[in-house]
């Protein structure tokens, strides 16, 4: 093979390389993309989601609530009932104490808080909420009171208490 | 030119099958992906409403399932019913609401500590501010000094604006108002009366304390504002209750929550 018919070929392979890479990458990202689309409208259909407000990360009780612990999501419509906080109630929630161990993703319920929680203990004032917060701060702070922080904690005094019923 | 033509088609055949196989597996993961994401879980649900304190039977319970992706380790899945039936709940759920571990956090202790110490706290908060308005109540004496009418500001000449006293800055609740804190603005003579007060009496109302939060432009109406060294008002009579409660209330808070925990170490 002679110099210039070498040349000729790198060239032609280069040029054709680069082309086929375009039009080809071109064609197959607008196919990629219609084919995940239409893949995920099929698999979104029948559920409606609704806008809610979710934990962002792990949390256990007795941490504060910030903004950068929370985030919006859109979720089945199913989960947004009316114990759920809405994204425009998030201000509400922003600095309240949590009562129970969460997970990222969950949506965040008016009962993960002390005086939304229940009828019981009665809060005779709205700031009573306080009194049951400074409970929970000076129990988790004593040696002798053993808090559940996790679900992981929850669910082993659930299954021993079981396991005592079933004896 | 036919070596670089045919170059051409060979570069132009390599790079479609190396991009088509490259955009194949990347897409078929990402499918795999999305199937996983929308995979549908099971988990429980509640059927009816189900108050604070109730035992969970099976008839509380149904089961629902949703896309993998909106799955928590929180939610109680079905394999874990018999885990959860006759537990008691220590929240209150709705029919609908998905079954939460968290629905069975013991909250015995911290619920026992506010039943105990509530009412004193309350108490304490009560006590300090009847407390004070009884010492409010002595600084006023007997009998009160009938306050002077106040006089209407005065119309200009064109018989259609007045010049009254105004703000010129955000003034909070309780401070008292200094010079630098009002000016003379002229307002429409139909929006004054006499609770407006005339340009004229602006040093008078130096040294004076708003009772009420006040809004830079504000028109400065004699209600707002109360004698600082004697004060006769109820605003002013709240402005020292109201935080000799909350503090009274939270020093009984942290003291009753500490003794609450040091007898519960006790035993």
């Amino acid at each position: 093979m002679t110099s210039s018919r070498r040349t000729r070929v790198i060239l032609g392979l280069a040029a054709g390389f680069v082309a086929g890479s375009m039009g080809m990458g071109l064609v197959a990202g607008v196919v990629s993309y219609a084919v995940l689309k239409v893949s995920e409208v099929r698999l979104r259909a029948g559920w409606t989601l609704a806008p809610a407000l979710v934990v962002a990360r792990e949390l256990e009780p007795g941490q504060r609530l910030s903004s950068d612990m929370l985030a919006h999501r859109d979720v089945p419509e199913e989960f947004v009932t009316s114990t759920a906080a809405r994204p425009n109630l998030t201000a509400y929630v922003i600095d309240q104490m949590l009562i129970v161990p969460v997970h990222a993703g969950d949506v965040v319920r008016w009962s993960f808080f002390p005086a939304t929680r229940g009828p019981e203990p009665r809060m005779e004032s709205p700031f009573d909420y306080r009194i049951w917060e400074a409970c929970e701060t000076a129990l988790a702070a004593s040696p002798t009171h053993k808090r559940e922080r996790t679900i992981e904690e929850l669910l082993a005094r659930l299954a021993s208490r079981r396991g005592e019923a079933g004896r | 030119m036919k070596p670089f033509w045919s170059a051409f088609l060979l570069g132009l055949l390599l790079a479609c099958a190396g991009i088509a196989t490259f955009f194949y597996v990347s897409v078929s993961r990402r499918l795999e992906l999305q199937r996983g994401l929308w995979e549908l879980k099971p988990v429980l649900v509640l059927a009816k409403d189900v108050p604070m304190g109730h035992s969970l039977t099976f008839e509380d319970l149904s089961q629902r399932s949703f896309p993998a992706q909106f799955i928590s380790p929180s939610m109680v899945p079905p394999a874990a019913v018999q885990t959860v039936l006759g537990q008691t709940v220590s929240m209150t759920m709705q029919a609908g609401d998905i079954l939460l571990w968290a629905s069975f956090a013991d909250h015995s202790a911290p619920d026992a500590c506010f039943v105990e110490i509530a009412p004193k706290v309350r108490a304490a908060g009560v006590t300090a501010r009847e407390a004070m308005i009884t010492r409010f109540g002595e600084q006023l004496g007997t009998p009160l000094a009938e306050p002077e009418p106040a006089a209407m500001p005065k119309v200009d000449a064109s018989g259609e604006v007045s010049s009254i006293v105004v703000l010129t800055q955000d003034v909070p609740e309780g401070q008292v108002l200094e010079e630098s804190m009002l000016a003379i603005g002229k307002r429409p003579s139909y929006l004054v009366t006499a609770s407006s007060v005339p340009a004229e009496k602006l040093r008078e109302v130096v040294g004076a304390r708003a009772i009420v939060a006040l809004q830079a432009k504000d028109a400065l109406m004699w209600q707002m504002m109360d004698d600082a060294k004697q004060p006769r008002r109820v605003g002013s009579c709240i402005l020292q209750a109201a935080p000799a409660q909350d503090e009274a209330r939270a020093r009984a808070t942290r003291e009753e929550a500490a003794a609450f925990v040091r007898g519960q170490e006790a035993h």
